[in-house]
């Protein structure tokens, strides 16, 4: 046996004493026993907040975590159902021009100062101020002045008639910030809001504490605090629930949850998200300027069979509205019935392509983790019928240029959806839309029925005319609408009270606790 | 007769000595390199003609199946089978190899030779182009390249060729330094003999020995860089098959459905084993000093 020199006993020592002190240091895997209202969340997520200013947020995890320190005048329930916020009741007056809204009393920030009509009038005045940059300012397009009469009354003056403006003022990009913070120039500084939950130290690219708001107007949150910890690899984050280092872990590859429906230390809870997959397809370019080929495509698409190969059946099949608002048959107008290969290769021979041919279709990867299996999934299907995709993978920094740009045949897309299918809509098929371009289709009756849906508060229209926008959208098959997207979310055995919502917002964490 | 053959200058092969081939046989790491390569060879072989099951047909029922009679080792999240898909991987895989050893060693094999047998400016630049390459690590600047040139089995091919050009330049150079200033060079270039004639007739035939073992070698780093490369989404692109790209894609079915990552990467295992075991054999039955 060879005699190991005691120099080296003395590092392998040293190895094994950092080692022990790196366990001995790691995070305590079950919040040090606590439970009930003293106990701190901890939730785990691939992305970590990238701005502190909710009127310039665009990332998912930023809007997520900034929707709990901050309020809005108006919020969405579960079921897509605008609720009061800060703002109690609001009255619709002078034919649709005005918007008057009353405000919640005995709210205070989490820096003591009492919440006041001052407060929400600085925040919107901020928003429509170009200087602001705010992703949200197009949502107040139509808001002419904001007026504040009283303490407890908001009125917003508008240009014409704008119905998506209530559901536009309970997206994050319209929190309510302080009036004093706003003067201060500290609003991406320090966020302090009036929410749930107050901030409490960042260490960028690790973790983020938020801490319970005990004076919280809706009730006081039934937990300590919030920690959000940034785990890159969905797989580790797993990995992570399985020792039981988290309570909530974020995670959207459904082939991950494969492996979870067995395990005891955890509870899988699949959560149909607003997102929505499509095949966009250019019809501005070659075969698929005609519709019947566009539709021969879009009838040619087995949905169903999709989603049991990407999502392992776990994902809802949608058509052009996603709202839950709002349901219509996915596939009227379609004139035919999807996943029929032999109807799909009448219709395409009909127009001329009995042979089929090529399209280029650009696929993102990196962005999120079922693209290329969508995009494998579709190039089987459609070859069936003679179309063949040239599946072209991209990173997202060239993906989407070529896609704003529409160069692409075909695109494999994951487009956010909205619980008003004019917000979800606008941007691409009215007239002067903002991604009118990708959206690889202009129809003036897409832009007449857009415009006329936002210019009415009657729900009973805006239903007629959404089902009307519905068929038009299958009629001209612009894109080929799949399924809704799942967000899973990975609960430890011991987290209660916590339930998802579409939008995949974390305001029930509020409610939720350790048992 | 004992003088005349101490009169003649040593050539690779003697008289009498068993041929190159069955020397390597002969070595035991030599033949189970050559059976480990033969294998896999004859499986990318009948992948080209699709004996079984089409690689890329997706059968949405029968998904992430074991090992069956239908599928032998199972079938992928597409219903693919694995069998089908492993054996055009490996074709895949050895189609990429072979093209870009052999691009490394036409290049710099004959970049290398000319360097060392010219000398002088040539072999100066040759040697800093051979530097600059060498100092990035392999795999980055593979990555690189890929990322430049555009995804596919040609452009992969490319990339890997322009990584391990380098490493031939250097090891044919080191030879020819040897053999030019031999006495039989010497004799040829006192006799007049052309430079081309010296270079290909009396140089070339002398340093092809360490070509060959570095060729067997380079082969196996090209499957693992092409594995590689794949595995990260830049090389062969879906839904080809490629052995890298099952292997990643394999990743998060592993705990259920364990043969969809055993055997593609039991493959790039047999095929990185198996040549350098060939190129095992092979430095063993070049060199003098065993025979």
């Amino acid at each position: 046996m060879t005699r190991i020199p005691a120099r080296r006993w003395g590092i392998g020592a040293a190895i094994l004493a950092l080692g022990a002190g790196a366990v001995a240091c790691s995070p305590s895997p079950t919040n040090g026993g606590k439970t009930g209202e003293s106990a701190q969340l901890v939730v785990a997520r691939t992305a970590d907040v990238d701005v502190l200013d909710p009127a310039r947020a665009t990332a998912f995890a930023t809007n997520q975590t900034l929707a709990l320190v901050y309020d809005r005048l108006v919020q969405v329930d579960a079921n897509g159902k605008l609720v009061p916020g800060l703002a109690t009741k609001w009255t619709v007056g002078d034919g649709g021009r005005s918007l008057t809204f009353t405000l919640r009393d005995g709210v205070k920030f989490h820096n003591g100062q009492t919440f006041t009509s001052a407060d929400a009038k600085a925040s919107l005045d901020r928003i429509i101020d170009p200087k602001t940059a705010s992703v949200a300012r197009s949502y107040l397009a139509n808001v002419s002045a904001v007026d504040a009469p009283d303490p407890r009354t908001l009125k917003l003056n508008l240009t014409r008639p704008d119905a998506s403006l209530l559901t536009a003022l309970s997206y994050t990009g319209t929190s309510i910030l302080s009036a004093k913070d706003i003067k201060a120039g500290t609003v991406d500084k320090k966020p302090d809001g009036t929410g749930p939950y107050s901030w409490k130290s960042w260490k960028q690219g690790q973790e983020l504490d938020l801490a319970a708001n005990t004076h919280y107007w809706n009730g006081k949150p039934k937990n300590a605090g919030v920690q959000f910890r940034v785990i890159p690899d969905e797989a580790s984050i797993v990995s992570g629930m399985k020792a039981g280092s988290f309570s909530l872990g974020i995670v959207s590859d459904p082939a991950l949850t494969k492996q979870l429906s067995t395990n005891k230390k955890m509870k899988l809870v699949a959560n149909p998200t607003l997102d929505y997959h499509v095949l966009q397809l250019n019809g501005r370019r070659g075969p698929l300027k005609d519709k019947k080929v566009r539709q021969a495509i879009a009838c040619a698409v087995n949905r169903k069979d999709a989603i049991d190969t990407v999502y392992f059946g776990q994902a809802k099949e949608t058509g052009p509205i996603v709202s839950p608002a709002y349901q219509f048959d996915a596939n009227a107008g379609l004139g035919c019935t999807a996943g029929d290969t032999a109807g799909a290769k009448a219709m395409l021979a009909k127009a001329g392509y009995a042979k089929g041919f090529h399209l280029k279709t650009i696929v993102m990867t990196g962005q999120y983790s079922t693209s290329t299996n969508l995009a494998q999934v579709l190039q089987s299907q459609l070859g069936k019928i003679g179309v063949t995709l040239d599946l072209d993978r991209q990173q997202t920094n060239v993906y989407v240029p070529n896609w704003s740009k529409a160069n692409f045949d075909a695109a494999v897309a994951l487009n956010g959806g909205s619980t008003d299918p004019y917000l979800q809509y606008n941007r691409y098929f009215t007239s002067d839309g903002s991604l009118k371009v990708p959206a690889g289709l202009a129809d003036p009756k897409l832009d007449s029925l857009l415009r006329k849906a936002n210019g009415t508060t009657d729900e009973a229209t805006r239903e007629q005319v959404f089902g009307d926008l519905s068929k038009q959208l299958n009629d001209d098959s612009p894109w080929v609408w799949l399924f809704r997207n799942q967000t899973y979310y990975l609960e430890s055995t011991g987290l209660t009270g916590f339930t998802a919502t579409p939008s995949d917002s974390l305001e029930n964490l509020r409610v939720a606790g350790l048992a | 007769m004992t003088r005349a053959a101490t009169l003649v200058a040593p050539a690779p092969r003697t008289a009498g000595q068993p041929s190159l081939p069955r020397r390597i046989v002969a070595d035991r790491n030599g033949l189970i390199g050559v059976v480990l390569v033969g294998l896999l060879v004859v499986v990318a072989v009948v992948s080209l003609v699709h004996l079984g099951q089409d690689p890329l047909a997706q059968n949405r029922t029968g998904q992430l199946a074991g090992p069956s009679g239908a599928h032998w080792l199972g079938t992928d999240q597409f219903g693919r089978d694995i069998a089908a898909r492993v054996a055009a991987g490996v074709f895949a895989s050895l189609r990429v190899a072979l093209v870009s050893v052999g691009m490394a060693t036409i290049v710099g094999g004959l970049l290398g030779v000319l360097s060392g047998f010219a000398g002088g400016v040539l072999d100066a630049v040759v040697g800093r182009c051979t530097d600059v390459l060498f100092a990035f690590p392999a795999t980055l600047l593979a990555l690189a390249l890929v990322a430049a040139l555009g995804h596919g089995w040609f452009n992969t091919a490319i990339a890997i060729a322009v990584v391990y050009t380098p490493i031939f330049v250097r090891v044919a150079r080191g030879p020819v330094l040897t053999v030019r200033e031999s006495e039989y060079v010497k004799a040829g270039r006192v006799l007049g003999f052309s430079r081309s004639r010296l270079l290909f007739r009396h140089v070339l035939p002398n340093v092809g020995a360490p070509i060959a073992v570095q060729v067997a070698l380079a082969l196996s780093w090209a499957i693992l860089t092409e594995a590689g490369l794949s595995f990260l989404g830049l090389g062969t692109q879906p839904p080809s098959p490629s052995l890298g790209l099952m292997v990643s894609d394999a990743r998060n079915f592993f705990p259920d459905a364990w043969w969809t990552l055993l055997f593609p990467a039991l493959a790039v295992v047999v095929a990185v084993v198996g040549l350098n075991m060939v190129g095992d054999g092979l430095r063993n039955a070049l060199d003098p000093r065993r025979s």
